[in-house]
């Protein structure tokens, strides 16, 4: 998939840790580290806000597109 | 989230039970002369071949009664959506198309209406698994969507 997820780059900035944030967006530790991970296959929009309310950021900030070369840029 | 059901419960003692009155029906075909003559009229020159043919459905049927057994335990723990389960679905559709094949042959030498009836089920049953097998499939790939979804 040619979608990054750079939660843990914001996550650092904000010098925040992975149960503390999944504590005050409300999901489970275990899904925020599907999301960290970029194994998610999406992110519904209610979860996207609350990230971005915890971390005040822009969705843009999380969410990055990296277009594939060849097709398998993004594999590894 | 699964909700277990008393019919969920009451059909897995019912396979159950098939099962095992299903091994002991096969276990007790090679003696089972008096009954085929007695109330079957089956002659000395045709017992062998019936015996043979009851003995093979009946494996099948045991065997398909198993696979029943695997699916509806992953339903009773709440997970009946994996791969083991297309797999299951998959013999079961094999043995169903074993047990028509079997009974196309004694058609051929022995032609019955009741044949032709089994023939018949055992063919439909064998499509239905496969496309339940394919339903299955596509729900397990929904449901890794849905699992994958943050």
């Amino acid at each position: 998939m040619a979608i990054i997820i750079q939660l843990d780059v914001m996550m650092a900035k904000r010098k925040i840790g992975l149960m503390e944030l999944a504590e005050k967006i409300n999901i489970t530790p275990a899904n925020l580290s599907i999301l960290k991970n970029n194994k998610a296959k999406a992110i519904r929009l209610s979860t996207l806000d609350e990230i971005c309310k915890a971390l005040n950021c822009q969705p843009g900030d999380i969410i990055e597109y990296v277009e594939d070369i060849d097709g398998k840029q993004n594999e590894a | 989230m699964y909700q277990k059901s008393i019919i969920h419960y009451m059909t897995k003692i019912c396979i159950d039970i098939l099962f095992f009155a299903g091994i002991i029906c096969c276990a007790y075909i090679p003696f089972s002369s008096r009954l085929l003559w007695n109330y079957y009229g089956v002659a000395n020159q045709t017992e062998l071949f019936v015996k043979v043919i009851l003995l093979c459905s009946g494996i099948c049927c045991v065997y398909i009664l198993w696979q029943l057994k695997v699916i509806f335990k992953t339903l009773l723990e709440g997970n009946p959506f994996i791969h083991a389960n297309v797999a299951c679905l998959r013999k079961i559709s094999i043995s169903c198309l074993v047990i028509s094949i079997i009974y196309l042959v004694k058609m051929i030498f022995m032609p019955t209406i009741s044949t032709i009836v089994i023939i018949a089920i055992f063919v439909v049953g064998c499509l239905l698994c496969l496309t339940l097998k394919d339903l299955f499939k596509q729900s397990i790939y929904y449901k890794d969507e849905n699992d994958l979804t943050v």
